[in-house]
């Protein structure tokens, strides 16, 4: 393994020019000699024992930059927001705790655990260093580990130079946490926010996600879509159709409130919504079903869906693609990043699958959908 | 007086019965009647416990039987009963926060039960063999990757 360079003495190897410097404090674990990996990463790459409930194998590894003075966004229902209680390096991110690794440390497991590995990410925060770090550990990563990389990234640290500088260090897919997916509703959640938005407007996203699909190209980017946070199912259905005829994946979450998050006390969708945009998104993104081919109540429920046959639409439930994780694929097109119990806990029933649902599964999920509630 | 000594980097405390499938001590403080709770071993595998399910007592249960659950970050899974008997006391402290499992596991008792049928104490791991099982037991999980390295 190779070691990692100094930021401060890294050698300038593109068009993008690091002009700051940042003031280190001694001691501190920060991005880009450290990061924080999720619960699950830390217990495949033995960081922490650990285990699932279901076996399974797992290989999407899920880094998250570190800084001290933490993400300077202030979302409404992420639990690393500025105005969230607590000190930020004490602050869960999706209700569990990161480990703080060493990135030299983290990147040796990987190369040595790389046969199980399906899919790397890294997620930036809005924080001023965070590009450059983020290119620091990418060069890390790319030197060591062939499994494929992807960057959540944080649009307001971003420009198309920057872009065009992951592709150019070997990132291979791009993700853009949008989560709220009217512009009414992001400017409220992330904009417009009690310290401030940093930066986090509704244009700025749809312009990274434009220069990213330009760059990366086809079925390369991906944007976040969260269910819960206050849209209408027309709303989702629809931003699905907008991203898919772009030739972008809609990623598929559902909200879970954080504690003592701005929306702690905001509920979960029901499951039966959510089973229903898991089948619309599916339906739209592997069937080439349009809203139109939606129907929508006044306030924009979802009522019915016009489909050529009924069998056909139960069919493509029963395939189970529709109820897994979604998250970029492996390196043969598997699903590579499945964040096992991200948006439940292990006692609640999987709101998205890591593996393909069993017979059983398919059983509990047909039952939620209450597919006899809509018009087919 | 109980001693403890490191086995394969866990603490082991050498007076009592260990139930090698659920990772329970269980410790014999009257003729009668046992308190039982998790191994350090127990409590590393689970990854990190969030909470602890377990019933009103007093409840009578056969060896094997469900008595709660266990949720950790990633992992949900059935407490079973080491030993038939009845349950006469929950520990309501690790109900309502399980920090004293981590930082006392093997004071820290979940629940006290009243044994039915002594013999199946002896089914157990007695003391004089524990460690030699404690060292099997450690050696299967990190075979199977849930222990940290």
């Amino acid at each position: 393994m190779q070691t990692q360079s100094n930021p401060k003495t890294q050698t300038q190897q593109s068009n993008v020019v690091f002009t700051r410097t940042k003031a280190t404090k001694s001691g501190t674990k920060e991005s880009p000699n450290w990061v924080r990996i999720s619960a699950a990463s830390a217990i495949a790459l033995g960081f922490k024992s650990g285990r699932f409930t279901q076996e399974f194998e797992f290989g999407g590894i899920n880094l998250l930059l570190n800084y001290d003075d933490g993400c300077k966004s202030d979302c409404a229902y992420c639990g690393l927001a500025r105005t969230r209680p607590g000190d930020y390096e004490d602050k869960s991110f999706i209700r569990v705790e990161w480990p703080l690794v060493e990135t030299d440390t983290l990147v040796e497991r990987m190369r040595l655990l790389e046969a199980k590995l399906t899919r790397l990410c890294i997620s930036m925060v809005t924080n001023p260093y965070a590009f450059r770090d983020t290119c620091t550990i990418t060069d890390t990563i790319v030197r060591n580990v062939r499994t494929p990389l992807s960057i959540l990234v944080a649009p307001p640290t971003l420009n198309r130079a920057k872009l065009e500088e992951f592709k150019t260090r070997g990132v291979d897919m791009i993700g853009i946490g949008l989560d709220a997916v009217t512009e009414t509703l992001f400017r409220s959640l992330r904009t417009d926010v009690p310290a401030g938005g940093s930066g986090l407007s509704w244009t700025q996203y749809w312009k990274i996600v434009s220069e990213a699909r330009t760059i990366f190209g086809p079925w390369k980017v991906n944007c976040h879509t969260v269910v819960g946070l206050g849209e209408t199912d027309f709303d989702l259905i629809d931003m699905f159709d907008r991203l898919v005829s772009q030739e972008i994946f809609p990623y598929l979450f559902c909200f879970n409130p954080e504690p003592d998050s701005r929306m702690g006390s905001t509920p979960k969708s029901t499951i039966t919504r959510w089973r229903r945009i898991q089948l619309a998104k599916y339906l739209v993104e592997q069937r080439s079903y349009k809203v139109k081919d939606f129907e929508f109540s006044n306030d924009g429920s979802l009522t019915g869906i016009k489909t050529p046959s009924a069998t056909e639409l139960v069919a493509a439930a029963n395939d189970g693609i529709a109820f897994m994780t979604n998250g970029c694929p492996g390196p043969n097109g598997e699903p590579g990043c499945t964040r096992p119990y991200g948006s439940y806990k292990p006692s609640e029933s999987y709101r998205d699958y890591p593996f393909l649902p069993s017979t059983t599964d398919l059983q509990r999920i047909t039952s939620e959908l209450e597919l006899d509630g809509l018009t087919l | 007086m109980s001693t403890y000594k490191k086995v394969s980097g866990y603490q082991l405390r050498d007076d009592l019965y260990y139930d090698q499938d659920n990772n329970y001590w269980i410790y014999k403080d009257t003729a009668d009647t046992v308190q039982i709770g998790f191994d350090e071993l127990g409590l590393d595998i689970s990854g990190t416990i969030s909470s602890l399910s377990l019933p009103l007592p007093p409840k009578d249960v056969e060896k094997g039987e469900q008595i709660g659950a266990l949720e950790a970050e990633k992992f949900v899974g059935p407490l079973t009963a080491p030993l038939s008997g009845t349950i006469l006391e929950v520990n309501t402290d690790v109900l309502e926060g399980v920090q004293s499992l981590y930082e006392a596991p093997y004071e820290t008792w979940i629940v006290r039960m009243s044994l039915k049928d002594h013999t199946e104490l002896e089914q157990l791991v007695a003391p004089s063999n524990s460690e030699e099982n404690f060292k099997t037991r450690v050696e299967r999980y990190r075979k199977a990757g849930v222990l940290s390295w």
